[in-house]
């Protein structure tokens, strides 16, 4: 019977081949499996944390509103994290940023922070602790003070944790009153800004001087969770479109990543470890000599202008910095992309072109090519200026303090050139496009590279199918692969349809928090707000394979079944459909390598291959 | 076991002996893919070709006659391309090739980075305008960079399979009804019918190649699917009038029957579909099962709003429809959502700008009919939201509305029995708590989504369930689609702002609304509508920028406008045929309202005016709740009126 089945449907395949695809038959009977394969439930759990728009902050007196309470802002990006453990269980202060600018009677126009402290259950749920705040304000979220202490917030994206301290990165350039005032739905308060009186927030060297109010922001304001209130604004450190940064070892070195295109790499000094209040301010520029480092003088007037005034002096141009993060004393930042630039104009033309996207442009040349660019770095660089590259896919780029030296480090992609391809090409299993985020996470003897990425589309194959719905992931890259690939990458996560992952911050051995932002606005709650979620359930102690693998064999074509991202992988490219008990059709994948049945509610499935070969598994 | 295997070889050696030999034995998706990247190649070519023949214009004034012809070839080069390119890739086709000749927010960027027009678009728009010469260099720079573009894509591979062919039938069926045949994308040329001709005949080029299995799927469907894609282009090449096109006959006789055949081929053949390889929540709008451009499914609300659709359940829009009509939502519980959408006007008020709370004054702008208002990427006439659930809050925070806020509604809804009641039945399945900003949201939002519907006189016909039609109507329709433009901005089949043929974007149109249109020189309404709705799309061309809102149920939602100047359709369509503001001296150098006029005569607008009427449908969403629930502690409120006081 088996024997007969399995001809008739090879025959199927030879004739049907002159007028279609293989197709599979809409409703199968019978059960022909032999092997069951269990997808087990992965032993990482999913806690939802802090949903923006849902979840109640506690404000202070602002705008003349007493102090209470109000729903919290949304668009969650950077999570800074601070220990602290003064009871049992606690883990310590979580702090959001809210990427957005809004008019908030409450809270304080434009952007913002909100301060939570975590703690962990004896059955390692996390929660949120009641807690008091010095300026007496009592409840479980806290919205952080800008409004009375440095002047308003605005796009609160990257941000920095060093030491028990954070940053946080105002990236949005503002270039009027008008514009920040927005006919009365944005800033209500234009009035001039002057700095040092308000408390806390005097800096040295800068109290008394007048700022327009648009110029008080995006610069990195330093806050402190436990008193969910803003401290300064770090006005030494320059104003321009700051995503996010890092401070070195010695608590004194200070780089910072500017997303802009183009945009600028930035470096503090402190005098004293720890004083970030003084110390001299520069900007990258790798063909410098004898430096590399553009003095930057400690004037308001130059530092509320960075981006025009580096690119003036010749700075790199980057296309679009977003976050970095260090590793064995290097520095790894995502340079996000952008499909279509040019530094062909204006003041662009001082600056100089990144060697990051000069290898990205090489890289891309060699795989349409077949051949490596021929000619010599100046004019690879002379074809990105002029536009020629078209920089879709973004890269994570390595820059060494040692040697001053930048470099792409992996390119996004696979670029999958058409003069090299089958005529049925496959979607890859792997897709990086538009890094984001980057942090180090380390289990067991291995640190992985964790890259979140945050699509600037659908298009150049970003997404499969044509479809217009962005899915972000996160992957785990092994840091003792040298040279790696995209096939090097690990998916660790994928977050809720439409939005971007961010801010995956590592808060103990077993627990790494992520936001979700911006998601569509149609999925299930609480995932159609921006929101902060745990994943639970890591053993840091183990390297991560023992997590993110278990090879089932079965039959002709190998499962792997992959507990974490609730993934059935073949182990060759074939054609499958997915059957129900019923035998109903529910899916069906072409020439693919990896099913997903996240979507599929538990129970027991069928998959088949196109030469009728059927085999059971069940989702858990 | 073995024995098998080496026969599976066997045929498979033999099988591929053959193909080597006898090319139509090839699989059609590795033939049209192969087609598909020679159509990209023709293109790049058709494309470099109007880039010599500009470089060789010297100040001959000829030289748009040249010039012209090379732009058509290169049109009907990207027209062949179309079908399919758009459906693998719209993103790109929209942002680099076909995007509205309009400067655009450049997508997830740092601040408002604007991105200028470009594309096939402006290409038309120059070549055809008045002065060529005069922008040449304007001309050259758009020809390099949209070449550039397409070699670069040329680098870039894609998946064709069968579905995907099917798929893109039906998907540029309705792309060449809704924006082709409208002259949605040939601002100058006016090349529609011609364009509609090329898409259909390389469609019906590639689909030969399924006649096999088409045949053995069904073969009467199959004969009629032929036929009809056939005559359908026989009937464009004979009737190829831009302006006399009968686009309802076009709808009705052809891309109806082709849109629903297809869909029972690709069903009855087995090929697999979009729902089976896509998770259901990365599904555009457009919900490929539907058989009709005018069906109730064709588009899902559920892809516009918040609420997932496992919570549609009739508890929760009873729910909603409750708190809709409840003043208790208010500060001072006098009054509702219904106190400015009136279900007896299609959920208007009839006011030019409704009443401000306390009587004091009015609201800022027109409160908008709430039918089938779903089926839009963002609210407000300002665009400000992206979901009706985000709208409720702004209504409820709004000093002029409702001046309180979730927390303060919460703790009253929680005072009643009769509301934990209804809230736990309707939130069964939510895990939170019951009565919540989130419910409150939900149960709205439920409402208004049930408040939708295509079952005006009009659908019906074009659905076959009336027979016959007011031939006033259907020449309305005809000049809504054509001559007049309407169509254009005003999308089939909602008739609104919302993009075919996925339906996932909404645009907005600066128009030069007057103050008041009704004195001697008009002068613009000082409302700056998008600019100042976000912070993020503060840009001059989005001032006085306003949501294209449907034109269903228009009989019913006097006056018109985002300012409620116009008290008449007749007063609209005037103001459109003389070319909107411009036309009546408010000039705006970002109007996106073509400012030339409409030439139509007093008949033509008379029909039009007609058939925005056959587009009355309100039925089933008219009935208001008998009563309120009752509160315990706060037995004041149980005076309060169904609807509130105003």
């Amino acid at each position: 019977m088996k024997k007969l089945f399995l001809l008739t449907a090879m025959t199927a395949v030879v004739c049907t081949e002159a007028e279609a695809q293989l197709q599979f038959p809409v409703h199968i009977t019978g059960q022909w499996a032999a092997q069951t394969v269990w997808m087990p439930k992965s032993p990482l759990k999913q806690q939802v944390i802090f949903v923006g728009g849902v979840d109640t902050v506690q404000t202070t007196t602002t705008y003349g509103n007493a102090a209470g309470k109000a729903p919290a802002k949304q668009w969650h990006d950077y999570i800074g994290f601070v220990k602290d453990s003064t009871a049992a269980g606690d883990l310590g202060w979580v702090i959001v940023n809210h990427e957005m600018t809004t008019k908030d009677d409450k809270n304080g126009d434009g952007g913002g922070m909100t301060t939570f402290k975590l703690r962990k259950k004896a059955n390692k749920e996390l929660e949120v602790v009641t807690t008091t705040l010095p300026d007496g304000r009592t409840g479980k979220f806290f919205n952080v003070d800008f409004a009375n202490t440095t002047g308003e917030t605005g796009m609160n994206c990257g941000g920095i944790t060093k030491g028990g301290r954070i940053w946080t990165a105002e990236e949005w350039m503002q270039s009027s009153n008008a514009g920040i005032y927005a006919g009365g739905s944005g800033y209500r308060d234009t009035t001039d800004f002057v700095i040092g009186t308000t408390t806390p927030a005097g800096f040295p060297g800068f109290n008394g001087k007048t700022l327009k109010r648009y110029q008080n922001l995006n610069w990195l304001v330093e806050i402190d969770p436990k008193t969910g209130k803003a401290l300064r604004k770090q006005y030494n450190w320059g104003r321009a479109g700051w995503e996010g940064g890092v401070i070195m070892a010695d608590n004194k070195t200070v780089y910072l990543f500017e997303d802009g295109s183009p945009g600028i790499l930035g470096k503090f000094v402190a005098t004293n470890a720890g004083d970030f209040t003084t110390g001299q301010m520069y900007v990258y520029k790798h063909n410098g000599t004898p430096t590399k480092w553009i003095a930057i003088e400690n004037n308001l007037d130059t530092l509320v202008n960075l981006n025009t005034v580096a690119i003036r002096r010749g700075a790199t141009m980057f296309n679009r910095l977003e976050w970095g993060a260090q590793h064995n004393g290097k520095i790894y930042i995502c340079e996000t992309g952008r499909d279509a630039f040019n530094y062909n104009s204006g003041n662009a033309l001082n600056g100089v072109i990144s060697p990051s996207l000069v290898d990205g442009y090489k890289i891309r040349y060699q795989i349409v090519n077949g051949v490596a660019f021929p000619n010599s770095d100046a004019a690879a660089a002379d074809s990105v200026r002029i536009g020629k590259f078209f920089d879709y896919y973004g890269r994570v780029i390595e820059f060494d303090p040692a040697t001053d030296m930048v470099r792409s480090y992996i390119e996004g992609g696979p670029y999958k050139s058409s003069s090299t391809s089958d005529q049925l090409p496959q979607y890859p299993d792997k897709h990086l496009s538009n890094p984001d985020g980057v942090d180090f996470f380390t289990f067991g003897s291995k640190t992985y590279m964790m890259i979140q990425e945050d699509l600037n589309g659908t298009s150049y194959n970003r997404m499969p199918n044509g479809l217009t719905s962005t899915i972000c992931e996160a992957y785990l890259l092994d840091m003792s692969i040298s040279n790696p690939t995209i096939n090097d990458l690990q998916r660790l996560t994928a977050c809720a349809p439409g939005a971007e992952i961010t801010g995956g911050m590592q808060i103990d051995h077993e627990t790494i928090l992520f936001n979700s932002q911006h998601p569509n606005n149609n999925n299930v709650a609480p995932y159609n707000n921006s929101l902060t979620y745990a994943i639970t359930g890591f053993d840091t102690t183990k390297p991560t394979t023992s997590i993110l693998a278990t090879e089932v064999k079965t039959k002709s074509f190998t499962i792997y079944p992959n507990p974490v991202s609730r993934e059935l992988h073949i182990s060759q490219p074939m054609d499958v459909a997915i059957y129900n008990m019923n035998g109903q059709r529910l899916k069906v994948y072409r020439n693919t390598t990896k099913v997903d049945v996240s979507d599929m509610a538990a129970g027991t499935y069928f998959i088949r291959s196109a030469d009728g070969e059927t085999l059971k598994f069940i989702v858990e | 076991m073995k024995k098998l295997s080496v026969l599976f070889v066997v045929m498979i050696v033999i099988f591929a002996a053959t193909t080597a030999f006898d090319d139509t034995a090839k699989n059609p998706v590795k033939q049209i893919q192969e087609r598909q990247k020679v159509r990209l190649k023709n293109f790049i070519s058709a494309i470099t070709d109007l880039k010599s023949t500009l470089n060789a214009v010297g100040s001959d004034t000829n030289a748009g006659i040249a010039m012209k012809a090379k732009f058509l070839n290169a049109r009907a080069a990207f027209k062949e391309w179309e079908y399919l390119g758009e459906y693998l890739d719209p993103q790109f086709v929209k942002d680099n090739i076909n995007g509205s000749p309009l400067p655009k927010i450049e997508r997830n960027t740092f601040g408002a980075t604007v991105a200028e027009p470009k594309g096939m678009q402006v290409i038309d728009d120059i070549i055809f305008g008045d002065d060529l010469i005069g922008n040449k260099d304007e001309l050259g720079k758009q020809i390099n960079r949209l070449l550039s573009v397409l070699q670069e894509y040329n680098n870039q591979q894609f998946a064709i399979y069968d579905r995907t062919v099917f798929e893109a039938y039906r998907m540029e069926l309705i792309r060449l009804y809704t924006l082709g045949l409208t002259g949605f994308d040939v601002p100058g040329s006016g090349n529609s019918v011609k364009d509609a001709i090329t898409v259909l005949e390389v469609m019906k080029h590639d689909m030969l190649l399924y006649q096999t299995l088409f045949e053995k799927t069904d073969k009467n469907i199959a004969q009629r699917l032929y036929k009809n894609h056939a005559d359908c282009i026989s009937y464009l090449k004979s009737h190829d009038d831009f302006d006399k096109l009968d686009r309802l006959y076009i709808l009705t006789q052809y891309i109806n029957p082709l849109f629903a055949d297809m869909l029972l081929l690709h069903r009855a053949s087995g090929v697999e579909m979009l729902h089976e390889v896509t998770q259901r929540h990365l599904l555009p709008p457009f919900n490929h099962m539907a058989d009709n451009l005018f069906s109730n499914e064709f588009l899902s609300p559920f892809k516009y709003i918040g609420l997932p659709e496992d919570f549609y359940t009739p508890a929760l829009v009873d729910l909603g429809k409750t708190l809709f009509y409840d003043p208790v939502l208010s500060s001072k519980n006098n009054r509702s959502c219904a106190s400015c959408h009136n279900p007896s006007k299609a959920f208007t008020d009839g006011k030019e700008k409704s009443i401000a709370l306390d009587f004091d004054g009015t609201v800022d702008r027109n409160a908008p009919t709430l039918i089938n208002c779903v089926y839009t990427e963002r609210f407000f006439h300002d665009m400000r939201v992206e979901a009706l659930e985000d709208q409720i809050e702004h209504v409820l925070t709004n000093r002029k509305e409702f001046d309180t806020d979730m927390l303060a509604i919460i703790s009253k809804l929680k005072d009643s029995k009769e509301y934990n009641e209804l809230f736990g039945k309707a939130m069964i399945n939510y895990q939170g708590e019951k009565i919540s900003s989130q419910s409150i949201m939900f149960a709205l939002s439920a409402y208004v989504t049930s408040l939708r519907g295509f079952n005006s006189v009009f659908d019906k016909y074009v659905r076959g369930e009336v027979k016959t039609i007011d031939p006033a109507v259907r020449r309305g329709y005809n000049l809504f689609m054509g001559k007049a433009v309407c169509g254009t901005c005003h999308f089939a089949p909602v008739f609104n702002g919302t993009v075919p043929p996925k339906y996932e974007e909404s645009e907005s149109e600066v128009l030069g609304v007057p103050e008041n249109p009704y004195i001697k020189q008009p002068i613009l309404d000082k409302d700056l509508g998008r600019a100042k709705g976000r912070l993020k799309e503060n840009v001059p061309f989005y001032e006085y920028s306003f949501k294209t809102p449907t034109v269903r149920n228009i009989a019913l939602t006097a006056p018109y406008m985002h300012n409620g100047s116009y008290k008449t359709l007749e007063d609209i369509l005037d103001f459109y045929n003389k070319g909107g503001g411009d036309g009546i001296g408010i000039k705006l150098e970002h109007q996106t309202l073509p400012f030339d006029s409409l030439s139509l005569n007093k008949q033509e607008m008379a029909d039009i005016v007609k058939f925005m009427k056959a587009l009355t449908d309100t039925s089933g969403m008219t009935s208001m709740p008998k009563s309120l629930p009752k509160f315990q502690k706060q037995t004041a409120l149980n005076a309060r009126k169904v609807g509130g006081d105003y």
